[in-house]
């Protein structure tokens, strides 16, 4: 494809491209005029365009197209792509970075497309131009007009032509911009995110800061998550969006649970206890969403016959998940959450500078500790008790030890998502990686343990609806069993994850990190480069 | 060899052809008279013949971009007929050709090349670094003479393949009917498919285009469409 160059200019401009031509001395001649629908398609957390990608539905008339990246790369297609293993297989790369999330139309444009060719006194083309002029949306009523974009495409060997033109539209309008990329354009032009919501927790604290004010802008960023997942959840687009609430309720009760003295018992108590609530009504059809997604994978390492005898499993499964579904959009439309919600905004609205209520618990002193001194002895008291549950483990100890070591893990990984901007984040980072790593082999022995249980539990279920067919019921045993190997087999390698989390390395940097909690004096003595928190 | 039996038609719509079907195609126009250069709507260009030799000319700052998609020219450049008389005191002139050449091989699927009229150290450059060479040849006795002339002087070759096809066919001709209907008499197997004699391969002096792009549905146009398909199972 013909190197590309493009220009836009203020919205609404149509520009008269024969004038523009013959002030270079050139001839112009209209190829084609197409109107267009552009669909602009992403994941709700901005997935494509994080990938440097683009995927556009063009519609002329009936017809539609995909196109990735490049106008080149175009495919007929009778519907907008949804899922990942809808586009072309040759974008492996971009399926797997999309996962399991759903596409949907982030920027609609209405265009009308005129194609030139600028030809010379021998009327070859000697450069090519798409101006498209039109009006972008992202997703309410309202269209907005866009940029009147220009796309030059040079032609080899016509290098001097292609300038010339250039110069031309940028003597025309000196407002011009020249960009890589139209989309940054237009998502402005409507005032939309193009890089979509993030679910990558960012937290900026400062070592010095009051911990009051970190909690609060730990829980407010929770908060924030959870009503930016609301919507989704609701309408069930995708199982991340279930998922991404069920993080931040997780973060939220922990980050309440480890830092108790910061907040006003009575504000705790009710907040815990909402948040409880929502766990617990999330947790069904999450539960299902899982085992949806892993049903295949665990059915394509049984032989063929067992893994089609499963689909009255699945069909099962996905009548369940449409119940839970309709139970857990009630639940989120009702006036409990509504309210709940607009309370933990109110609590969490106060200035930084003012409590969380009133802590009553800890004495004044401990209350106005920094964020970093408070960090240092919550997170050495958890990593602590990690390494004494996770030294205890051998080949004999019971199941249940793995469970609660899980569950230590999790805690700890909370904080550090929480502090971590408090400490040098190539160090902090090796060390998170490593009780992720171990975090994930502890999560799949307790996942395999669950789904062996929550087959057994599906047969007697389906067996009290309508007695499933004896292939059906074989396959969910063969399911079992390669279950409960797997399951087996994460539990002997249990020591990799652990040597790569509990090692002198990461032991020495804990110790010099988290051991001597009030350490703000010294802080930057040691980690020079990090700066302190402004004095207010 | 001979003139006028429809080499530029024949190299400039089989080019098209190559390129909507995909390809990526450069024709390089080595004819003095720059015939090919003419239909694309280019200039040819002067000079370079001594730097082409001596290796000192990049030829892909020359190509320009045709009109149409994927089909790129190296239009003609008039000092080129200088280039064979030089060519001839060189040492291995095809290795020399063919080093030319290398340039291109990473950009294009195909190249093809319109050369002159008659045989010269350029065209026997070419034929040595050819896969295939199209021989357009009218259904006359001075054409199958000239096939013999060529077999007796190359022989029968694998590579290049030496493909005649039978150019500007009058059905109404007996001569030509009966020539068409006998090829086990040319030197070379003929392709099966034809190119008739038609008005629309001249319009292309006029319309400077190749021909699928002003008379898609004619017959000479399919039957360029169909040679190219013969050529691509050829090859």
């Amino acid at each position: 494809m013909a190197a590309c160059r493009i220009l836009v200019l203020p919205p609404g401009t149509e520009p008269d491209i024969v004038k523009l031509a013959l002030d270079c001395d050139l001839g112009a001649s209209l190829t084609q005029v197409r109107e267009l629908t552009l669909e602009y398609l992403d994941t709700f957390d901005g997935r494509v365009y994080r990938a440097a990608a683009r995927l556009v539905v063009e519609q002329e008339r009936r017809t539609r197209h995909l196109l990735i990246n490049t106008a080149t790369e175009r495919y007929p297609i009778s519907r907008a792509p949804v899922w990942a293993h809808e586009l072309p297989v040759q974008q492996a790369d971009l399926r797997r970075k999309i996962g399991v999330r759903a596409l949907g139309p982030t920027l609609v444009r209405q265009l009308v497309q005129s194609e030139y060719g600028i030809l010379d006194d021998l009327d070859k083309t000697v450069v090519r131009l798409e101006v498209k002029v039109g009006a972008v949306t992202s997703g309410t009523d309202t269209l907005s007009p866009a940029p009147t974009e220009i796309r030059i495409f040079a032609l080899r060997g016509f290098d001097e032509f292609n300038q010339r033109f250039i110069d031309a539209v940028l003597s025309s309008w000196p407002q011009a911009q020249e960009v890589s990329d139209e989309l940054e354009v237009l998502a402005s032009a409507c005032g939309f995110a193009v890089a979509g919501h993030s679910t990558k927790l960012a937290l900026e604290l400062d070592p010095s800061m009051p911990v009051n004010a970190a909690l609060k802008v730990m829980l407010r960023t929770m908060h924030a998550q959870i009503d930016t997942n609301v919507a989704g959840t609701k309408v069930g687009i995708d199982s991340e969006f279930l998922h991404d609430l069920r993080v931040a309720v997780r973060r939220s009760r922990a980050w309440l649970s480890c830092l108790r003295g910061q907040i006003e018992p009575h504000l705790r108590t009710r907040a815990v206890g909402e948040l409880k609530w929502l766990s617990e009504q999330t947790g069904t059809l999450r539960d299902l969403d899982v085992y949806l997604l892993k049903l295949d994978v665990y059915a394509g390492a049984l032989p063929a016959p067992d893994a089609g005898a499963l689909e009255p499993l699945r069909e099962h499964l996905r009548l369940a998940r449409g119940r839970a579904q309709r139970a857990l959009r009630a639940d989120l439309n009702s006036p409990r959450f509504a309210e709940f919600m607009h309370w933990w905004q109110a609590v969490l609205a106060q200035s930084d500078t003012e409590s969380i209520g009133q802590a009553v618990a800890p004495a004044p002193d401990e209350f106005e500790e920094t964020a970093l001194a408070v960090a240092n002895r919550v997170i050495w008291k958890r990593l602590k008790k990690v390494l004494k549950q996770g030294r205890a483990i051998s080949a004999h100890t019971p199941a249940q030890e793995l469970h609660k070591l899980r569950l230590e893990c999790k805690q700890l990984r909370y904080l550090f998502e929480a502090f971590s901007s408090l400490y040098p984040a190539k160090k902090i980072r090796r060390l998170v990686r490593a009780l992720r790593r171990l975090q994930n082999h502890l999560g799949e022995f307790q996942d395999l343990e669950v789904q062996q249980d929550g087959m057994r539990l599906f047969a007697h279920k389906m067996f009290q609806r309508r007695a499933p067919e004896i292939p059906t019921l074989l396959a969910m045993g063969r399911l079992i069993e390669q279950l409960h190997q797997r399951q087996m087999a994460q539990r002997e390698s249990f020591a990799g994850p652990w040597a790569d989390f509990d090692n002198p390395r990461n032991t020495r940097f804990s110790t010099r990190a988290f051991r001597r909690p009030n350490e703000a004096e010294d802080f930057y003595e040691k980690w020079p480069g990090m700066k302190p928190w402004p004095s207010s | 060899m001979k003139g006028g039996v429809g080499k530029t038609a024949g190299a400039v719509n089989l080019a098209h052809a190559a390129a909507l079907a995909g390809q990526r195609v450069l024709l390089w126009d080595l004819d003095p008279q720059a015939a090919s250069t003419f239909y694309f709507r280019l200039r040819s260009d002067r000079g370079g013949a001594r730097k082409l030799l001596a290796g000192n000319l990049d030829l892909n700052a020359f190509i320009k971009a045709s009109d149409y998609p994927n089909l790129d020219l190296l239009p003609a450049r008039f000092s080129f007929r200088k280039a064979d008389a030089a060519l001839a005191h060189t040492k291995a002139p095809d290795k020399r050709f063919r080093r030319l050449l290398k340039s291109f091989d990473s950009f294009y699927d195909i190249l093809i090349f319109d050369c002159a009229p008659g045989l010269s150290t350029m065209s026997e450059c070419v034929l040595a670094a050819s896969d295939a060479v199209l021989i357009p040849t009218i259904p006359s006795t001075l054409s199958i003479r000239t096939l013999q002339l060529l077999r007796d002087h190359f022989g029968v070759t694998e590579r290049p393949r030496m493909l005649p096809f039978f150019s500007m066919v009058d059905a109404r001709r007996r001569l030509h009917r009966e020539i068409v209907a006998n090829p086990s008499e040319l030197a070379y197997p003929p392709m099966l498919n034809s190119i008739p004699y038609a008005s629309q391969v001249e319009l292309m002096g006029l319309r400077r285009a190749p021909v699928a792009e002003f008379a898609r549905s004619s017959a000479a146009s399919r039957a360029f469409a169909a040679l190219w398909s013969e050529l691509v199972a050829c090859i």
